[in-house]
């Protein structure tokens, strides 16, 4: 095990993109795990300064439409993008495994039945979906994560079912079950080792999708109101008039992160599919 | 010890919507077709076919991997097809297989020690500390020693005999009676294959083994084996004592598989016997499968399919020449 982690990050620290990717997320997990030492004030603390102070050397991002300091909420911020995007990427590829390891290893009406759904889940758009469900269950963060979790799932339990499909061919499937071994045996100690792959590359890229669907979601005015989020600020700063007004430091510092943290996990997907697929290897 | 009768594997193709609507007759692949045979203890018996002659297919049947149309088999007097899954787990101690591929027939996310402790594990025998002991004894006797060496290691990390070596380990490690070699040497090199097939049979000896042992390779089964069955598209067409067989085959295909395998002297000239075609349509079942490859096929092979036919000595063939 310790071998094979050893073997993996030397093929990854080859992927330049992936390092990139990583000291990317790094520094926003420093940020949202040491938001209340760097953050140089209370981000919902209103009118400490003057409403739209440009950036100075007091605010160093300026302050919004209430006068609240713009790089506090940016740096508190990071917190609900990375917990909301991690979070809801787990449980939709934990759903989307399970999903497509029933799936896949049963076969039949299971299987037909399982992947109609995924199917209507699939072609329904997601954005009006997660709108209407958030203000169905009331827009709270954990309602968030569990929306899109929900809602997530579908591109995982297609790819984990096909390649379950492919693995229960194999002879080492056979053997098992020639020695007695039992489904959910063969399933959880033969099957799901063999898919870790795809379980990552997916939790990397439902991850992506799920930090730039909640700063969609937050603009919207759909997520959590009380807790700063950076697409809650982009939010905010439109209601205000911050872009009539010129106050460019409420919207561009949050929208710029949204995209950095973003980019960070798409480049970290990168290096990761590098070390799974060995044939890209080398090029 | 072991006795299949009437044994039958129909593939029946999914048709698709037109077809559905025209109300075609699916089409099926009768991959085994019939078939009856015995094996006694400690006996080697080889079955012979080419590629596709549904030697695997009558395998898996036989371990119970596949269920079969028709039949039955049965294991030490017990109808296995009749069993319950717990009943069915029981059996699957003693009979065990070992398979052609030792790169497919090992899960790569396992360590050679979590691979061997999984049929204990499954059937909760001994203590986790005795199994340890069970696991390197195992490696030590298909020798892979010393047998430390190899416990933490993955199957990739190993030749293609060692993994071998540790399939059949892990098929000898439940203490089974009855072994299905499926090939077991086929994708092995040269040198590696007689190490391997001498292993096969020293523990056909130390731990009182029955082989039932498939092969495409008739000298291969010349040499290992006391009986052989000759199968041909789902089929048995020929069995009989292994030197009888050889010496004088009855079968027109036997014939042919005969004069097939190459004879170390550049003096002798092969003549393999005219051969019509190979491309046969297998969803057709009229007549003689073989007829349309046979040299001597008459119209009634035509017409009617043979019966495997008793002739003393213990052999048996299909083919109306003998009728």
């Amino acid at each position: 095990m310790l071998r094979s982690i050893s073997s993996s990050w030397k093929q990854f620290s080859k992927s330049k993109l992936g390092i990139v990717g990583l000291v990317i997320i790094l520094i926003f997990v420093f940020m949202a795990v040491a938001a209340p030492i760097l953050s140089p004030y209370d981000p919902q603390a209103s009118f400490i300064a003057p409403m739209f102070t440009p950036p100075n050397s007091k605010h160093l991002l300026g302050t919004d439409d209430v006068g609240r300091d713009v790089l506090s909420q940016i740096i508190y911020g990071s917190r609900i993008s990375i917990m909301v995007g991690l979070l809801a990427a787990a449980v939709g590829t934990l759903l989307g495994t399970i999903i497509g390891l029933v799936s896949g290893y049963f076969g039949g009406i299971v299987d037909d039945i399982l992947m109609r759904i995924t199917d209507i889940f699939l072609i329904i758009p997601f954005i009006p979906l997660a709108i209407m469900f958030a203000l169905y269950v009331g827009p709270n963060i954990w309602n968030v994560v569990l929306i899109f979790g929900f809602l997530g799932w579908p591109p995982a339990a297609r790819q984990i079912r096909s390649l379950t499909l492919s693995l229960k061919e194999a002879q080492f499937i056979e053997a098992a079950r020639a020695i007695g071994a039992g489904n959910l045996r063969i399933v959880f100690r033969h099957i799901l080792p063999n898919t870790t792959g795809v379980i990552i590359a997916n939790v990397v890229s439902r991850t992506v999708f799920a930090i730039l669907a909640e700063a969609g979601l937050a603009f919207l005015g759909a997520s959590d109101p009380r807790n700063i989020s950076w697409g809650m600020m982009i939010f905010y700063a439109m209601r205000s008039g911050a872009i009539l007004y010129g106050a460019w430091w409420t919207y561009i510092p949050a929208g710029f992160c949204v995209a950095l943290l973003a980019c960070g996990f798409a480049f970290l997907g990168h290096g990761i599919t590098l070390v799974l697929n060995p044939r890209l290897r080398g090029r | 010890m072991l006795e299949v009768v009437h044994l039958s594997k129909y593939f029946i193709m999914r048709r698709g919507l037109l077809q559905y609507l025209r109300r075609e007759e699916p089409k099926c692949i009768r991959a085994v077709d019939d078939v009856s045979f015995k094996i006694d203890k400690g006996e080697i018996v080889g079955l012979v076919g080419e590629s596709g002659s549904g030697k695997t297919t009558l395998a898996r049947l036989i371990l119970r991997l596949l269920e079969p149309t028709s039949g039955k088999i049965f294991f030490e007097g017990q109808d296995i097809l009749s069993l319950s899954n717990d009943e069915m787990k029981e059996i699957r101690k003693k009979m065990q297989i070992v398979f052609q591929d030792p790169y497919g027939a090992l899960n790569p996310r396992m360590t050679i020690q979590k691979i061997l402790e999984e049929p204990l594990e499954v059937h909760s025998l001994y203590s986790p500390k005795e199994r340890i002991d069970i696991i390197k004894k195992m490696l030590k006797s298909v020798g892979l020693n010393p047998p430390e060496l190899f416990l933490d290691k993955y199957p990739h990390e190993l030749s293609g005999g060692q993994r071998q070596r540790v399939v059949i380990s892990r098929a000898l490690i439940l203490n089974p009676s009855f072994m299905v070699m499926d090939e077991p040497v086929s994708l092995l090199d040269a040198t590696v294959r007689t190490q391997i097939l001498d292993l096969i049979l020293r523990l056909k000896e130390e731990f009182n083994l029955t082989y039932l042992f498939i092969t495409h390779d008739l000298a291969l089964a010349r040499y290992i084996c006391n009986r052989i069955l000759v199968m041909y598209r789902g089929r048995i067409v020929e069995m009989g004592e292994t030197e009888q067989l050889i010496s004088e085959p009855l079968h027109p295909y036997t014939k042919m598989l005969i004069s097939a395998v190459p004879v170390p002297n550049p003096s002798i000239k092969i003549s393999l016997p005219p051969r019509a075609s190979e491309f046969v349509d297998v969803f057709t079942y009229q007549g003689c499968r073989f007829c349309a490859r046979c040299p001597e096929a008459t119209q009634l092979c035509q017409r009617e399919e043979p019966p495997l036919i008793s002739l003393e000595g213990g052999r048996s063939v299909a083919c109306w020449k003998y009728k």
